[in-house]
């Protein structure tokens, strides 16, 4: 991916608009901050339809993508250090993945859940094989393959924190655009049927979605971790509203907090790791969300979403 | 290659822990969840890490019980969770186990910083250190892990004996299972906590990857290939063993010669072999792939294993559901 001029200008105007903080800080600050908003603001349409689980077997599948791609660089640019073409790697590997998973759920007598299970196994088991041959290799750079694992925003480029910004921003937009239609897909996928909206084709943004998500995310939380991004900001923001707008902005305000805060606490020292801090944080919101969150105390009747969509169905 | 004792052992401990994995696992599949092993293999990190921390030593009995409280812990976290502060089931999973997970993680970071306990072992597993890690019994010697693994496999075994037909009512018809008196909440119960000793017992050998593959791949290969749950259990259980063998011989053989046709005879050469752990996952994926290709209608293998056999079925015992194959 190019990333043009006018882009790295845009990226020291935001960087510059964080607090004073050093560059680097400020650099990690955005990365995992505008990540966390994003993934929030994406997996709330994704747990509504329950299907969580799909982003962890994506973040899982997205290593023999990044372990393949870092080969191919090894190979004929003598350099593995780009991480957006490592990214790419992982994107293929990830859609490849989700059409796995899709193909597999339309088997007789095996379900979604299993059907996650077995990509996952299977994608994660070839990434690790292709990642012990890495290691062997010696050419000193798979280090920065463990940042793509465990997550680490300490030595995020600005130019790659800008990436994931603008991947966030984008994947923001495209859901506020679709808000409507992946709502009514949430609720009630029969009614979105008979109003004739493409169903396929909103169940493949919202995979492409949370795909960019994921992938955008591996830098800063790593791929076993990122999962949690998408599905705790959302399941904490529903103890605190019926309304889906609500939930969904309260979800990136949640998101996007934790990963300001975990990225924060883990700049103060050396070896604190990015990821466990981001999802802790998120973590804490939700204990507290459970204990005095306001929608659970008086159990609500399901109720039939309008047409609009506005109403989240309970449980 | 040259097949050493180590080779024996490791491919002995992988065919134990698919033995003692295949039979959950498949009731795991039936009951819709597979992705609950995954969860708690992740989850349990924080507790070996604290019964490491407490007890100073990366003794296999201490970590093994701080992994199995957290183990069930997590696996009843899920279930109130999901119960009584109504957080969807799948979103539950994901957030129970990410939060231990991550708390582990930070864990293994500021406490057991430079030990053996590493991150890495715990995602690709220990296979190599736990295969030489041995122990004589009853005038065998055999690796620390193995005796384990055959305790968790006669658990396993003699549970299921014992328990088959509130089990396999619980699965298929829970309705009529209590109609019958055969409670199936605590047949389910015992379930999740067979799964969860077992997903340790695994885990401590294996790593958490080769955990979910080993419950869930060769399980729903086995309901896609046969119809009676005996022969579905038998089925797991031998793709799960042919599995670890061919995954264990592959990962020693294949990766140098493949090594060496892509990436040049120099660069190849520093490459001997991968993770087993890892091989044997992708070569029961690869046995699913092909099990599913041979559904389709013509294929022969699909003959063999779906057609007959129809005199002797127990009612209630059939995998057959509202959708069946041929639709």
């Amino acid at each position: 991916m190019m990333i043009g001029p006018s882009l790295e200008t845009a990226s020291v105007t935001l960087a510059s608009l964080l607090p004073v903080l050093e560059f680097n800080t400020r650099v990690a600050l955005l990365g995992a901050g505008s990540l966390g908003a994003a993934a929030g603001f994406v997996g709330t349409f994704l747990v509504l339809r329950r299907r969580a689980l799909i982003a962890d077997t994506l973040g899982h599948s997205t290593l023999p993508g990044v372990c393949i791609a870092f080969l191919l660089m090894t190979l004929f640019l003598g350099s593995a250090r780009n991480l957006p073409l490592l990214l790419a790697g992982g994107t293929l590997s990830a859609g490849l993945a989700a059409w796995a998973v899709s193909a597999v759920a339309r088997l007789p007598k095996i379900r979604e859940d299993a059907a996650l299970a077995i990509v996952l196994g299977a994608f994660f088991g070839l990434g690790i094989a292709l990642l012990g041959v890495l290691q062997q290799l010696e050419t000193g750079q798979v280090a920065g393959l463990d940042a793509l694992i465990d997550g680490n925003v300490a030595s995020l480029r600005a130019g790659d924190a800008e990436m994931i910004a603008w991947l966030s921003l984008g994947a923001v937009l495209v859901t506020i655009l679709l808000f409507k239609e992946l709502a009514l897909l949430a609720f009630d996928a029969e009614q979105a049927r008979l109003q004739g909206l493409p169903i396929r084709f909103l169940e493949f943004v919202q995979l492409v979605l949370t795909v960019v998500v994921t992938v955008a995310g591996l830098r800063a939380v790593g791929l076993i971790l990122i999962i949690a991004l998408l599905v705790i900001p959302p399941a904490a923001a529903r103890f605190w509203s019926n309304r889906l707008p609500v939930v969904a902005a309260l979800s990136a305000l949640i998101g996007g907090l934790s990963g300001l805060m975990g990225a924060w606490i883990s700049a103060q020292r050396a070896g604190l790791p990015t990821g466990p801090l981001i999802v802790l944080t998120a973590s804490a919101v939700f204990a507290l969300s459970l204990i005095f969150g306001t929608t659970r105390r008086r159990r609500r009747v399901e109720r039939v979403p309008g047409v609009d969509g506005s109403e989240v169905v309970s449980g | 290659m040259t097949w050493t004792d180590l080779d024996t052992r490791i491919v002995s401990i992988a065919v134990l822990v698919s033995i003692a994995c295949a039979l959950p696992g498949t009731f795991l599949v039936l009951k819709r969840m597979s992705m609950l092993t995954h969860a708690i293999a992740h989850a349990v990190l924080p507790g070996l890490v604290l019964a490491f921390f407490l007890s100073g030593s990366l003794n296999l009995g201490v970590l093994m019980l701080g992994a199995m409280v957290v183990g069930v812990l997590t696996s009843s976290l899920i279930q109130k969770l999901s119960s009584f502060a109504k957080v969807e089931g799948n979103a539950a999973i994901g957030v129970v186990f990410t939060a231990m997970l991550a708390l582990g993680l930070l864990l293994l970071r500021m406490l057991a910083e430079g030990i053996h306990l590493h991150a890495d072992c715990v995602i690709e597993g220990r296979m190599t250190l736990a295969a030489t890690d041995t122990v004589r019994f009853a005038g065998l010697r055999l690796p620390t892990v193995s005796w384990l693994l055959i305790a968790v496999v006669a658990m396993n075994a003699i549970a299921m004996l014992v328990f088959w037909r509130p089990l396999v009512a619980s699965v298929f018809d829970p309705d009529h299972a209590r109609l019958q008196g055969l409670r199936p909440e605590w047949m389910h119960q015992g379930l999740m906590g067979l799964t969860a000793i077992t997903t340790v017992a695994a885990f401590e050998a294996v790593g958490s990857i080769l955990v979910v593959a080993l419950m869930v791949i060769p399980g729903a290969t086995a309901v896609l290939l046969a119809t009676r749950l005996p022969v579905v259990l038998a089925l797991a259980v031998f793709l799960g063993i042919s599995g670890s063998a061919v995954g264990h011989v592959l990962a020693v053989v294949l990766p140098r010669p493949m090594a060496q046709l892509t990436l040049g005879q120099e660069l190849g050469d520093r490459v001997s072999d991968t993770s087993s752990a890892g091989m044997i996952a992708v070569v029961l994926g690869l046995q699913f792939l092909i099990a599913a290709l041979c559904l389709r209608r013509d294929a022969p293998l699909r003959r063999m294993f779906r057609g007959g056999g129809a005199a002797g079925r127990q009612p209630g015992v059939e995998l057959s559901r509202s959708t069946p194959a041929s639709s």
